[in-house]
């Protein structure tokens, strides 16, 4: 399986341009708010820390997902809320890196329900939503959209990913 | 393949000669017929694709573990996941970016107002030497009905790959080895050796090339389609995608792919429109620091200096599509000249006196 290195001046070169690329996105200008919290964006940059962990281990995981959110709150979008998330993107990082052996599709998934329970969470906490909206099946329809969304989203980058760098090791001919 | 001395023999001239000429009415052919031949490539290309894919899923261990069944389920089940998406995601921008071209063409306030901005940004000195307001108007009813041009193209090839693609696939994973025992069979045996591995050679050349250029591709298409979206450009995965494949033109494509998204950035905002070119610059400085130098000059050995004139003589003889082949047309021509060459020179030196001065 193809992996970035962090003891690799490659591995650290991956995990800045992931924490940007996190801090980009987080910031895009084609992002919508969220219907169900106020003030929130859709977050479709949720998928880099999972990416992040898969290509690099646990450790680059939670590097990204920490201090791409961390840094994240500084920037003008989201950054009364960006905090919360903390949490969430350095587990979803962190179990990503450890289960990454496995199916990545089916990591990433659980990755994702994961990051967003823990994401309600925080919400719930922090009085950023109520209960009641728990009960709206269309919160729930959002979330699943979204996870779906980052699934295909870390596949398709996973497979841009190995096709690009993998080494030709089983090399076809035409015949 | 190191040529130290030239025959004299002038069959082996003769021959040579002819297996050219051959060559070269197979490739006019296959230009000639040109929609059907870019069908044929993309549908190698998708058997390059899938066998990479089917590479990875050996290499994974813990799907080693489970039965092929169950290990073909997980990775058509991702197939299909990930095409769903992309045809109601693509859909859904396809029709953003269609809505956007019928109101602009429609509404001529925006075509005059996209006019008169142009003039305005145009510095004055070169706006009356050099560009005049009908060359912008040619340009704009240019790039327009190149568009239309494409679009109506690529629905030919998209129904031709549904006849031919499936076809390709079915030949290739179930009866390629028949094929090839057959041919191989039937090459006279003095000339089996040569024509093995010759066709390895090819084979191995190509696959190399096109996969290389998928790969800088799919690179290039990543990085536009992400960074158009953070430009907040609509239709990004579009756009992205249309620049990733158009990279494949050597020197026009990527300015060529570029276009059409700044091109509707434009028609959102002027600061859209910067942040598309700022990306576009971003993907073709990846390209042209990484993937070039270590995934395609590592795999096509060729000179700089060769590869620029064959682009250029192709491009004045076949335009867009000469410039995108011509690199495996020149793999082709030269591995079979080269073994033909040596294959005829051990035949016809043990058969044949050459020519005496």
């Amino acid at each position: 399986m193809y992996s970035i290195s962090l003891r690799t001046r490659r591995g650290w070169i991956f995990t800045i341009g992931f924490i940007a690329l996190y801090i980009l996105l987080g910031n895009a200008r084609s992002a919508r708010p969220n219907p169900f919290i106020p003030g929130e964006m859709i977050a479709v940059n949720v998928f880099i820390p999972v990416v992040a962990g898969l290509l690099g281990g646990w450790k680059m995981g939670i590097l990204v997902g920490f201090f791409g959110t961390m840094l994240n709150t500084l920037t003008p979008v989201d950054s009364n809320l960006e905090f919360l998330l903390l949490l969430p993107n350095t587990v979803a990082g962190l179990l990503a890196g450890m289960l990454r052996k496995h199916f990545f599709a089916a990591t990433a998934a659980i990755c994702f329900v994961v990051a967003h329970i823990l994401r309600l969470g925080s919400y719930l906490i922090f009085d950023r939503i109520e209960l009641s909206l728990l009960s709206n099946p269309n919160l729930w329809k959002s979330i699943a959209f979204q996870i779906i969304f980052a699934v295909v989203n870390v596949m398709l980058i996973i497979f841009v990913f190995r096709i690009g760098f993998s080494t030709n090791g089983n090399k076809r001919t035409i015949h | 393949m190191e040529i130290k001395e030239l025959s004299t023999n002038i069959k082996v001239w003769k021959i040579l000669f002819a297996i050219a000429v051959i060559i070269a009415a197979i490739f006019a052919a296959l230009f000639y017929f040109q929609d059907i031949f870019i069908t044929f490539i993309i549908g190698f290309t998708m058997i390059i694709i899938t066998n990479k894919v089917a590479a990875e899923f050996r290499k994974n261990e813990t799907l080693r573990r489970y039965p092929a069944w169950k290990r073909a389920l997980y990775g058509y089940g991702q197939v299909i996941l990930i095409l769903v998406f992309l045809y109601f995601y693509m859909g859904d921008q396809i029709q953003s970016l269609k809505n956007l071209i019928d109101s602009s063409l429609s509404n001529t306030e925006i075509q005059q107002d996209l006019l008169d901005s142009l003039k305005d940004k145009v510095p004055t000195l070169m706006g009356r030497k050099l560009v005049s307001e009908d060359d912008i108007q040619n340009l704009i009813t240019y790039i327009y009905s190149l568009t239309q041009t494409i679009f109506s193209k690529l629905s030919f090839i998209i129904i031709n790959g549904v006849l031919i693609i499936p076809l390709m696939f079915q030949v290739f994973y179930r009866n390629r080895k028949k094929i090839w025992k057959s041919i191989k069979a039937s090459v006279p045996e003095k000339f089996r050796e040569g024509f093995i591995r010759g066709s390895g050679e090819i084979g191995n050349q190509l696959y190399d090339f096109f996969s290389a250029k998928v790969s800088e591709s799919l690179g290039v298409a990543t990085i536009t389609t992400l960074g158009l979206y953070i430009a907040g450009v609509k239709g990004a995965i579009v756009l992205g995608l249309f620049a990733g494949l158009l990279n494949i033109v050597p020197y026009l494509g990527p300015i060529i792919g570029a276009i059409p998204a700044v091109i509707f950035g434009y028609l959102d905002s002027p600061a859209t429109a910067l942040y598309a070119i700022i990306t576009i610059v971003i993907a073709q400085l990846v390209d042209n620091f990484y993937f070039i130098p270590f995934m395609i000059s590592g795999k096509v050995k060729m000179n700089p200096l060769v590869s620029v004139i064959i682009i250029l003589i192709f491009a004045k003889l076949l335009g867009i599509f000469g410039m995108v082949f011509c690199i495996p047309m020149y793999i082709i021509f030269k591995t079979v000249l080269i073994i033909s060459y040596e294959e005829l020179t051990r035949i016809y030196t043990e058969d044949e006196q050459p020519i005496e001065d």
